[in-house]
């Protein structure tokens, strides 16, 4: 065995103790790195709420609160200028059948009846059939509109319930195409649910997806 | 900022992963570090050992 002044000689049948070695190397410095971020995360996680800016606000009394304009306008006031905003919903065909969610709208489906009843008892804020520009195509109606809380932006809702349909599927594909030209991506700011004759759609799904991209 | 302390919370998470993940793995590395020498365009590779291999840290010049 070869001894030198670098240390001992690694022969060519040994190349696994180099690979150990320079993963030890590697993994001492990820250590290092990865134990500083971890001390300066926690030490943020530890007193840092998203809403801290709005708490300050929330703290004051009502007396206050009257008196103060908040330096940012907190959720319920977001909320409330974003349901205030009147727009003209699509027009229902006459022979869609006539069916009426629990807040008062007629809607096209008992699908359509079962997402916007669950967002009005979860007091969930919607907007039914809102529409959008979209280049390429013009004004289009996606089922239902949010307001994210995470990024305050629209989440758009589109509900697609007879995809054993060809025709029903190759516009759906083109609707969820067009979308993604304008920037509206599913996953992201366009929630999308399917149904077949044999997939229905269930409250569990929707609650997922609700928290996952709308609270 | 909206969202921000849940992606916050979910770094401290993968962090914390990562820190257990190599603090496990250098639980068993050798000892030593490596030493990696060029010479006529042929890598070596040495194992030195800290406070046994002597004058681990210089650098030598052949001219």
């Amino acid at each position: 065995m070869l001894r030198k002044k670098n240390g001992k000689y690694i022969s060519k049948s040994e190349v696994e103790l180099a690979k150990q070695l320079a993963q030890k190397t590697y993994n001492e410095r990820v250590l290092k790195l990865v134990s500083r971020r971890l001390k300066q995360i926690e030490c943020i996680n530890r007193e840092f709420e998203d809403d801290e800016v709005e708490e300050l606000f929330q703290r004051e009394s009502l007396e206050r609160q009257a008196l103060i304009n908040p330096v940012e306008p907190t959720w319920k006031q977001l909320v409330s200028e974003w349901e205030k905003e009147e727009y003209q919903g699509k027009e229902v065909d006459e022979n869609f059948p006539e069916i009426y969610a629990e807040r008062g709208e007629r809607v096209k489906s008992k699908s359509e009846k079962i997402l916007a009843d669950y967002f009005y008892r979860n007091q969930i804020p919607y907007k039914y059939e809102k529409p959008i520009y979209l280049k390429g195509y013009g004004i289009i109606y996606p089922d239902f509109t949010f307001i994210s809380k995470k990024t305050l932006k629209p989440i758009y809702w589109e509900h697609e319930g007879m995809m054993d349909d060809p025709l029903y599927a190759r516009r759906a594909v083109s609707k969820i195409a067009l979308y993604q030209k304008n920037g509206i991506f599913p996953g992201e700011s366009l929630i999308l649910t399917f149904e077949t004759e044999k997939k229905i759609l269930n409250t569990t799904e929707i609650e997922m997806l609700v928290r996952r991209y709308i609270l | 900022m909206h969202g921000l302390k849940k992606m916050l919370v979910e770094e401290e998470a993968r962090l914390r992963t990562t820190a257990e993940q190599t603090k496990e793995q250098l639980k068993t590395a050798p000892e030593g570090i490596l030493r990696v020498s060029k010479c006529n365009n042929q890598v070596q590779y040495y194992q030195s050992i800290p406070g046994v291999t002597k004058k681990k840290w210089k650098i030598y010049f052949k001219i």
